[in-house]
């Protein structure tokens, strides 16, 4: 009993803790100001349309890219498919503000590619209608090209545990492939897309960089400008506030819409789709239907940057080069680890007393990952502040802060790991070894931490992940001498140094190249 | 009314080979049982009639007119009903059943959906989604999903897997009813020979890759080929050479002697039974329900075991010992092995 | 649990490492200072320690902090943000007779709470050829008609161009501003979006005509890595335009001693330094903007590109402005 207590008593503190936030961000909703007013009368409807406009093209355009390569590569072989099987993943590795710099230098009016194009065509840029990358339409095909792998990833755990009688029995039927695929395959692969698109359109929401740099304007631009540009935390805060209830109201709707249909066959004998061989002229469609992604999601950034990489480490990488990769590897790593055992605790804590309220509980620290990364340091600011003065010390501006950032921002992403971990484990494993009269910590030690040692793995490298790459949160919350990689590629790029900009962004993208293909061996076992 | 024709199957599966030269038809109207152990290839003779399977060899004819391949399907006269029954988890029953019939338009569908919901007993069910419903409701809605599209050839997967056992009797009467009533020829794949016994105008069993041997469930049952078809129909007694001398029966070394379990006579008196005396001591008793099951072992036989059914314990006042009767003509010979 | 381990080993570290530092809350994000900071260590033997992050959210992070921030020196690279936190009582007035020597008086704080370490001019760049030097000559005539489509300039969230309109609202007033505002916006090639050097990018190439910039970055772009930068730079020229009523626009970067500053005497040393010849020097040939201190040049190039008289306005009222700026800028839609 004593250890279940303590369980459910952290965790209910943490609950707490991760709230603070996002609770001093509402508190502000209430207070009126004649600065709001002024934002009503002048930006906010751009603000709001903006966003929907971005929110509805990456939805849109990540549903395409991901559920297609995922369909492609689930239910088919063709030249390739065992390599796109993997390297489909890899935008997750680039950040999506490097990816836009990357665009930007390429196709902005003096980037390699258009000047290349224009001189194919002997013109200058005046005679030419070009399309202008650094625009809101270049935003979400920049943003799209690095967040289908959201779709893409959880489409294919979906279709591989599908079951491949469905199909047959379309067939047998006289359905084509393609109208097996858009009556069967799309409607039941619903969650799975939904999932995925959710994942992606928050995340474009709550970008900064990619918007600021090619001129977007949304709530989290409008969000920096009112609270840097007034001086206003109350306006900045009600911005934000507005921008998770656009939030909220989705998610609702996704799950009210999907409240009694049940996705999964149930079938006992369950016989995994199987593959089959494409030729011909399908096996070439195919082909460039996965290449298309690879190449502009992954292959052509990544090779700009190596070359520009290549012109400029040396100039780049010092002692102090060095001293801001091993912050940032040690930073990943330490919050990383801390946030997954964070989760575990929390989930196994719901597994085993299964209460309404750690449920209840999870939800909410659920709440961190919709909220921008700059709000959040917002409100770790402010929640720091008080505290400081009233115990009489100093936390923030020291690295604490900027792992409590972590924690309020990517807990919901390693409990989602361990959910998905747990729900696989059957309970009646627990029962098993409940009535074998084995107690509770030899159940977790022997029973549980072997089968959910993939879930914790998967944690870790995504955390990792996620945290070298993140900008706006540790822009504001570092402490002195401290900076990331990410820091430092935004920097450069702030100071024009775009080319530079690529050695930092490079360490960023290998590190998460092999983090990505180490978490594609667990994920995409074939 | 419709016949199938399969000519020299051969399948492999990673360069193993599952099935070779595999033949066999299926007459109009005909219900045509593959019996068969788990994992020796006859769901893929189904999958290739389906056009759901490529990379085989043969042929396999509709009414001996149309090749079917795995990209022709000669006008989709076949229905298939899948072992965990393919229903769409998305869709509720009636959609389900709706969904084959997508190329009426809507008042053809609802009339003809509404006639099958009534046919199949699952008007009621009709909203349910497919979770709610238990296997035998999943296996009507699976059946009448086919029937909709009025296939001529109806091919089942082991139907009856996963129903419970007084539901399988039920099902195995109504659907024997439903298949000769619509005049659909059927093909059934099966490990359970009860199931292809009552069922079946003609039953395929396969061993060691091929069709061992393929007739009427009376031809099959009483002058099986050999010892392997003897056995996966009925519970038989394999009994010594010895033994099948002293009755006089020549026995090539090509055959073996098998008697089924329950022609063999016991009793615990040397007296009762007659001639063909066969001194027992018995080794163990299982009460079955309706009858007991002895394993019994052959003093004289070098103590070789066999099954023996009896109707009653109190007719054997000694457990221990008993004597048998074997009528000469009740014995049969059959090839070891073919 | 392990945030208590992780706190306590903290205030532990730097409890022992309260040794000779001095710690810096900088807006500015070049290159030149990295050096500079270097070079102060070695002369001083005092270590440096540096947040950099725009201006605004030091200010929030220092306001934050309150009593106990570490901060000692807060550096911007806008007059405006030094005003601002002197209005929220950041900063505290320092001694210094080197400083109140050598920094015109007009380039610091009439209370010593601020000084000023470079200057830098807001001015406009053309594509040579385009005979735009005839026909602007200043700030004023941006909102002319006659340059419909031609004007390229960076986003009204930068605050290089509140600091310009803060200054316009205080020649002309809030009315005429907005008219101005707008008058520019309708004179937009392009929604703005990119920074400096992209306008000049774009005006060199012939999208738009007039790019409005600060001076620094032009010097930066001659000779730089990136060729693209490189060869524009070389298709245009500068003008310096100035207000009907004023000189021309400038900003300055500058530094002031926060309140609580814990390394008060390493501090002001710091700053004197900055301002020193040396740094100075640096700041010039280096960085290309114009030093403050009398006696130090101005890089050749910087020098070529002409003279100009600084605007008259106080740079006060650059701050003292910003709020109404960023509300008129949205009035008048620049985005």
């Amino acid at each position: 009993m004593k250890i279940l207590n303590k369980l459910t008593i952290s965790s209910v503190l943490l609950t707490l803790l991760i709230s603070v936030p996002a609770v001093i961000l509402f508190s502000n909703i209430f207070s009126s100001s004649e600065n709001w007013q002024h934002l009503v009368d002048t930006v906010l409807f751009e603000y709001i349309f903006n966003s929907l406009y971005i929110m509805i093209g990456v939805a849109v355009l990540t549903a395409i890219l991901g559920f297609t390569t995922a369909y492609i590569t689930s239910l088919f072989t063709f030249t390739g498919s065992r390599f796109f099987h993997y390297a489909l993943i890899l935008p997750f590795a680039i950040p999506t503000y490097i990816v836009a710099y990357v665009y930007g230098g390429m196709f902005d009016i003096t980037g390699s590619v258009t000047t290349f194009i224009l001189n194919l065509m002997g013109k200058t840029l005046d005679e030419v209608y070009f399309f202008d990358i650094m625009s809101i339409e270049g935003a979400i095909i920049v943003m799209s090209l690095v967040l289908y792998p959201y779709v893409y990833l959880i489409s294919k755990t979906y279709l591989n545990a599908e079951s491949s009688s469905i199909i047959d029995a379309s067939r047998t039927m006289g359905l084509s492939n393609f109208e097996i695929f858009y009556k069967v395959i799309i409607p039941i692969s619903r969650p799975a897309i939904v999932a995925g698109v959710i994942l992606a359109v928050m995340e474009a929401v709550a970008d900064f960089g990619v918007m600021d740099y090619y001129g977007v304007s949304t709530f989290v631009t409008g969000i920096f400008r009112t609270w840097f540009g007034m001086g206003s935390v109350e306006d900045a805060s009600k911005l934000a506030s507005m921008l998770m209830l656009f939030i909220f109201i989705l998610i609702f709707l996704e799950r009210y819409q999907r409240r009694n249909r049940r996705y999964k066959s149930s079938g006992k004998d369950f016989k995994p789709i199987s593959k089959q061989k494409l030729k011909g002229k399908k096996n070439i469609l195919a082909f460039i239907l996965c290449f298309i992604p690879f190449f502009f999601g992954f292959l052509l950034p990544f090779t700009q940057m190596s070359y520009w990489f290549y012109i400029s480490y040396e100039d780049v990488i010092d002692e102090d080069f060095l001293t801001t990769l091993y912050q940032t590897m040690s930073l990943g790593i330490s919050s990383a680890v801390l946030i997954t055992i964070l989760a575990f605790i929390f989930t196994y804590n719901i597994r085993v007393h299964k209460s309404k309220i750690s449920e209840n509980l999870t939800q909410i620290s659920k709440l961190g990952y919709s909220i921008p990364g700059a709000v959040v340091a917002v409100g770790i600011l402010s929640f720091f502040s008080i505290i400081d003065n009233k115990l009489d010390i100093l936390i923030s501006g020291t690295v604490v802060a900027v792992i409590f950032g972590y924690i309020v921002r990517f807990l919901a992403v390693s409990i989602n790991n361990f959910e998905a971990g747990f729900s696989k484990i059957p309970q009646t494993y627990d029962d098993a070894a409940k009535t074998m009269g084995v107690d509770a910590s030899n159940t977790f030690i022997k029973v549980m931490a072997p089968l959910i040692k993939n879930s914790a793995m998967a944690s870790l490298i995504i955390i990792f992940i996620e945290v070298i790459k993140e900008l706006p949160l540790t822009m504001i919350l570092r402490p002195f001498n401290f900076d990331t990689l990410a820091v430092l590629s935004h920097e450069l790029v702030g100071q024009a140094q775009v080319i530079e900009s690529s050695v930092p962004a490079m360490f960023i993208v290998g590190l998460g190249i092999v983090s990505v293909l180490l978490l594609a061996k667990k994920m995409l076992k074939d | 009314m419709v016949g199938i024709n399969v000519k020299d199957f051969s399948i492999s599966f990673d360069e193993t080979n599952i099935l070779k030269d595999v033949s066999f038809d299926v007459k109009e109207g005909e219900i045509v049982t593959i019996l068969g152990p788990s994992g020796c290839g006859k769901s893929t003779i189904l999958r290739a009639i389906a056009s759901l399977q490529d990379e085989y060899k043969g042929e396999i004819f509709l009414n001996e007119k149309c090749l079917i391949t795995n990209k022709n399907s000669c006008n989709k006269d076949i229905g298939y009903i899948f072992q965990d029954y393919a229903l769409f988890p998305h869709l509720n029953v009636k959609e389900n059943i709706e969904f084959a019939l997508y190329k009426l338009n809507n008042i053809e569908k609802q009339r003809k959906v509404d006639i099958l919901l009534k046919q199949f007993d699952l008007t009621e069910h009709r909203h349910k989604q497919i979770h709610e419903l238990s296997g035998g409701q999943q296996q009507r809605v699976s059946i009448a999903r086919v029937i909709a599209y009025e296939p001529k050839v109806l091919l089942l997967d082991e139907p009856f897997s996963n129903l419970d056992t007084n539901l399988r009797n039920k099902t195995k009467i109504w659907l024997k009813k439903l298949i000769k009533d619509l005049g659909l020829s059927a093909i059934l794949v099966t490990h359970d020979q009860k199931e292809a016994l009552s069922m079946s105008d003609r039953i395929a069993i396969i061993n060691d890759k091929k069709i061992e041997q393929f007739g009427t469930p009376q031809e099959l049952f009483e002058k099986p080929k050999s010892l392997y078809i003897a056995s996966f129909l009925n519970q038989i007694n394999i009994l010594p050479n010895e033994l099948l001398e002293t009755l006089d029966i020549k026995i090539p070394s090509t055959d073996i002697g098998i008697i089924p379990i329950d022609k063999i006579q016991i009793s615990d008196n040397f007296n009762k039974l007659g001639i063909s005396e066969i001194e027992a001591s018995i080794l163990d008793i299982s009460y079955c329900g309706d009858y007991y099951e002895l394993i019994v072992s052959l003093d004289d036989y070098k103590a070789k075991e066999l099954v023996v059914k009896a109707s009653c314990l109190d007719c054997l006042e000694n457990s221990e010992k008993c004597y048998l009767k074997i009528k000469k003509e009740d014995i049969k010979l059959v090839r070891k092995s073919l | 649990m392990i945030k208590k381990l992780v706190l306590g080993s903290l205030v532990f570290a730097s409890s022992i490492f309260a040794a000779n530092e001095v710690n810096i809350y900088s807006h500015r994000h070049y290159d030149t200072d990295k050096q500079l900071f270097k070079m102060f260590e070695e002369k001083t033997g005092i270590k440096v320690n540096v947040v950099k992050a725009k201006a605004s959210a030091l200010i929030k992070r220092i306001e934050s902090e309150g009593k106990k921030s570490p901060a000692d020196v807060l550096i911007t690279v806008d007059a405006g943000r030094l005003f601002q936190a002197k209005e929220k009582d950041l900063l505290q007035s320092i001694e210094s007779p080197y400083l109140a020597k050598n920094i015109p008086a007009n380039l610091r704080d009439t209370d010593n709470k601020w000084f000023a370490l470079t200057k830098r001019s807001r001015v406009a760049v053309y594509k040579i050829g385009s005979g735009i030097e005839n026909e602007l000559s200043t700030y004023e005539d941006l909102a002319d008609p006659k340059f419909k489509g031609k004007i390229m300039v960076r986003s009204s969230s930068n605050i290089y161009n509140q600091s310009l309109l803060a200054a316009m609202i205080a020649h002309h007033g809030e009315e005429k501003a907005l008219e101005w505002a707008k008058g520019v916006v309708a004179n937009m090639a392009k929604d703005p979006k990119g920074n400096d050097r992209y306008q000049v990018k774009a005006v060199a190439n012939g999208i738009g005509s007039i790019a409005i910039a600060n001076t620094y970055y032009i010097g930066k772009m001659v000779n730089n890595k990136d060729v693209s930068q490189a060869q524009a730079v070389k298709k245009v020229k500068i003008l310096f335009p100035k207000f009907e009523n004023g000189g021309t626009h400038i900003n300055v970067s500058g530094a002031g001693v926060a309140k609580y500053a814990p390394n008060k005497a390493n501090a002001i040393k710091f700053i004197e330094f900055l301002a020193g010849p040396d740094a100075q020097k640096l700041f010039a040939e280096g960085n290309f903007e114009y030093p403050v201190l009398a006696g130090v040049k101005a890089s050749d190039l910087v020098s070529s590109w002409g003279t100009f008289k600084d605007d008259t306005i106080s740079i006060n009222t650059l701050g003292e402005n910003n709020a109404k700026a960023v509300k008129i800028f949205d009035l008048a839609g620049w985005k």
